[in-house]
Order: C-alpha cells, then sequence, then structure tokens
C-alpha cells in the first residue's frame, strides 16, 4: 500500500463513518506508512498517542490480516470492534489512546519490560505542553532505552491556532533527546478542503 | 514493624521468585526498600518524583507480562488520577501502594493528606481497594495482590501501630469484628481502628472498601444505627450507607467525617483528631 492508498482509504473510513479528526489523521500518513515498513505490528509496539488520529492505522492492519474483513468494513458501526480511537483489544494496537500525553509513558514501559522490542510512539507537537511528556522524555533518557523512538508529528496547529511561541523552549530542549524526531506535516494534508485548515481538526465532508 | 515494610518484604519474597515482579517507586524510601534495591536491582525502577508517568510505564509493562507495584506517598496518587482511570478502563492489572493514609502526616497540612481517596478510587471501574489497620493485615493485603487480575489500590498507614490480627490471616472477609459486646459498631479502618477502640468502642474494622462485602451489611441489619468515623471528607461512610442502603431495611448510619475544607491546624494525629473529627 502506498501512501496515497493509506490516504484514500482513510477518507474513505472517515466518510463512512460521517465523523473523525481528518485533519490529524491526514499529517499521519507519510510518518505511519514509513515507519510500518521496518515493524512486525504482531510483536513491535506502535503507539499513536495522538488517539484522534490512531485509526490511519486500520487500512494497514487490514492489509497485514490483523483486522478482518468483516471488521473492517464495519468501521465505526454499533456493536462493531473497530473505534474512531483505536483501543487495545484489537490486534495490532498496544495500548488505548485519546487522552494526551500519555504515549510516551506507555512506550517506556513496554521498551524496559522487553529490550528486544522496537518501540515507536508517535506523538502531535500539542503534546509537548503536557508535562507527563516531559516525565517520560527523561525516563527513557535515564533507562537509556535504546528500543524507543519517539516521532513528533509537528503540523504547526492546535485547535487554538499555531503552537509556535508556547513551544519555540521544548523545540530547543529536543535536542537533548536524541531518540525523538521531529517530523514537519501539514494538517489534513492531501484533501483540499481540509489541507492546511485548523478547523480538519474536527469533522467536516471534504 | 511498619505496614509498609510488611507488605513490601512480602512482595520482595514472590519478587526474588519470580523476576517479572517489578517495583517502581516514585523517589519514597523504606526499610524493606533496600534489600530490593541492593539485590534485585533489575526489578527496582527509579522513577523520579513523577506519579503520571510511573503509572504509565507501570501500564505499558504490565501490558508486556510484567506484574508492577507502584509505591510513592498516598496524597500524591491523586495527582495521577486520570493514568490510574485510563489504566482501570483498559482492565490493565497492576498494584498500587499509598503510604501514609488519611491524616498520617499529621501537621504537614493538606497538600500531604489524602482525605478524599476512598471517595476517588471507588469510583474507578473494577478496582480492589484496601486500608490496612496492622502490620499482619497489610503482609496478608500483599499475599493476596499478588493473585489480582485487575487494578488493586492498598492504603497503608504511616508509623507502627498494635498487631490485631495473626500472622496468616486472611483478606477475603472484607472487613472484621474486633473486640467483644453487642452494643452498636463503631465502623472505621486504618489508624482510625486503633482510635475508636483505645476510646472502648466496639469496632468494625471495613478494610476491603470496593467492593463491599454484601454480608457486613447482613451483619448490621441486626442494629437500628451504627457510627462511621473517618479520615475523609465522606467517602468511607459513603460506601457503608450505599451498601446499607442495597441490603438493610432499617440501620440507620451516623456519619462522622472530617471538616470539609483543608485542615491547616497544627497538632499530632491525635490532637487533630480529637478538635476536628
Amino acid at each position: 500500500m502506498s501512501p496515497d492508498e493509506l490516504r484514500r482509504e482513510c477518507v474513505e473510513l472517515l466518510v463512512k463513518a460521517n465523523d473523525g479528526h481528518p485533519g490529524s489523521v491526514m499529517s499521519l500518513v507519510e510518518i505511519v506508512h514509513e515507519v510500518v515498513q521496518d515493524l512486525d505490528l504482531t510483536r513491535d509496539k506502535l503507539i499513536i498517542s495522538k488517539g484522534h488520529g490512531g485509526m490511519v492505522l486500520y487500512p494497514i492492519l487490514h492489509e497485514r490480516g490483523m483486522i478482518s474483513d468483516e471488521d473492517y468494513a464495519n468501521f465505526r458501526k454499533p456493536g462493531a470492534p473497530l473505534t474512531m480511537f483505536p483501543n487495545r483489544h484489537i490486534k495490532g494496537i498496544p495500548v488505548s489512546c485519546g487522552s494526551l500525553g500519555n504515549g510516551v509513558g506507555y512506550g517506556c514501559g513496554f521498551a524496559l519490560a522487553d529490550r528486544s522490542c522496537r518501540v515507536v510512539v508517535i506523538i502531535s507537537e500539542g503534546e509537548l505542553y503536557e508535562g507527563s511528556t516531559w516525565e517520560a522524555l527523561m525516563f527513557a533518557r535515564h533507562y537509556n532505552l535504546t528500543n524507543l523512538r519517539v516521532i513528533v508529528d509537528k503540523n504547526d496547529a492546535i485547535t487554538l491556532g499555531t503552537p509556535e511561541e508556547c513551544l519555540s523552549i521544548p523545540w530547543g530542549i529536543l535536542y537533548h533527546f536524541p531518540f525523538v524526531d521531529v517530523r514537519e506535516t501539514v494538517k489534513g494534508a492531501g484533501v483540499p478542503a481540509w489541507e492546511g485548515k485548523v478547523s480538519s481538526h474536527y469533522w467536516s465532508k471534504p | 514493624m511498619q505496614q509498609r515494610d510488611a507488605f513490601l518484604t512480602e512482595l520482595y519474597h514472590a519478587a526474588e521468585r519470580d523476576s517479572n515482579i517489578v517495583l517502581l517507586n516514585c523517589d519514597f524510601g523504606a526499610i524493606a526498600l533496600d534489600q530490593w534495591r541492593a539485590n534485585l536491582p533489575a526489578q527496582f525502577i527509579h522513577c523520579g518524583i513523577s506519579e503520571t508517568n510511573a503509572v504509565n510505564v507501570a501500564v505499558g509493562m504490565a501490558l508486556s507480562g510484567k506484574h508492577p507495584i507502584l509505591y510513592a506517598m498516598a496524597p500524591f496518587w491523586l495527582r495521577a488520577y486520570e493514568q490510574l482511570k485510563l489504566a482501570a478502563v483498559m482492565g490493565v492489572p497492576l498494584t498500587l501502594v499509598a503510604v501514609g493514609a488519611g491524616l498520617s502526616y499529621a501537621g504537614s497540612g493538606p497538600t500531604h493528606y489524602g482525605l478524599e481517596d476512598i471517595q476517588a478510587y471507588r469510583a474507578l471501574p473494577g478496582v480492589k481497594l484496601y486500608t490496612a489497620s496492622t502490620a499482619n493485615l497489610a503482609a496478608a493485603m500483599a499475599r493476596d495482590s499478588l493473585t489480582n487480575a485487575g487494578m488493586s489500590i492498598y492504603r497503608l498507614e504511616r508509623g507502627e501501630l498494635p498487631e490485631l490480627y495473626e500472622a496468616d490471616c486472611k483478606v477475603e472477609q472484607g472487613y472484621r469484628r474486633l473486640g467483644e459486646g453487642n452494643s452498636n459498631p463503631y465502623l472505621a479502618c486504618g489508624y482510625l481502628v486503633h482510635w475508636l477502640r483505645a476510646r472502648g468502642h466496639p469496632v468494625i474494622d471495613v478494610y476491603r472498601l470496593n467492593p463491599m462485602n454484601p454480608m457486613l451489611a447482613m451483619l448490621l441489619d441486626e442494629y437500628d444505627h451504627v457510627f462511621t468515623f473517618e479520615e475523609q471528607y465522606g467517602g468511607f461512610g459513603n460506601a457503608i450507607i450505599e451498601t446499607l442502603a442495597q441490603y438493610s431495611k432499617k440501620t440507620r448510619v451516623f456519619k462522622r467525617t472530617l471538616p470539609h475544607r483543608g485542615i491547616y491546624e497544627n497538632g499530632t494525629r491525635d490532637e487533630l483528631l480529637e478538635a476536628l473529627l
């Protein structure tokens, strides 16, 4: 599946559900597509801490046979298992996310429990406001968790505008955490109605 | 022996046999922890003063097959309440040890008191909640914790208190009537069990606060009224009232709580209780 195909699958799922956080899903597409190439999702842990964009993984899990055709077709339908915010009862989802600022801490736990397991946590730049994110980054450094990688989806948009002013200090500090990788992305990328728009955090038909 | 040392010693011996048992410490000491740090360093995780992260790390470890034990001062776990909620709704097996229940840190002021935690923890789905009144009871709770499949929270008292339980006691019952007599009982947990006994009251030690044992209501149904005493703002008495409302027809509850405000008064624990309860 190419990034474009992944993007198309996600748009179709969102349109079918008529709900979701499209801007956050679209900005994740390239990052997730690249990261999963090296991961065995039946064993390694990919944690999308920004849970509102986590459904970007469903097409990949479906392609790899970890989500059945029936469950995939029934995304977000009553009684069906696939939720908008992925939860840990879905194969390939290591831990439920949705409340921001918790994913790196979970990732530390997985990485420390089994140092042979590769753990990737994708966070939004908005999660750099959360103190718990920094507690976890310091913990990861203290325990030298070389099997942990953190990727920041920096789409330059939070609900009330651009975060640049408040986050100018953290961007400098992140140099001390070599396992953190900051990726410049575009909110709502690839869909004209959503691309570059803060409003695409919330649902609107493309 | 202090309750925390009794509790941790039991777990230490279990950890010697099972390398999956790991202790996550938020920069808080105990005599029993010294041997753990020295002899089982790979199973001792120093989280620093970061309760929220400690809970999240424990969740990741538990979901990897480890058996994490979270250890810190009681009042400060409430900082991680949301993380505990997330762990509870995910059904993650965690053992949380909260040392210094209620007014244990008397004189330190309201930042160091956990006076709302019984109510708060009882609101979490599927959580077992205990308060120990003695070291033997704390040790029994530690043994029991090894078999728990969900989240279990243990509120322990600070300092040494008189022993009321046998060394091989069990915790399945959830409460115990202490002493003889048939007069209207006083229900309490932790330190207040001793405080009330010292004043000559017949006490029922309600050491498991969630889930409550319905048998307790059957026992209390024999009385037209009972008393509840708590170092809380109401959570303990509410648990009793809730249980009685489901199973008892007539028993009235006289509930005594701390005043609903921050406790800034100076004094020892007993002096605070005399003045405020």
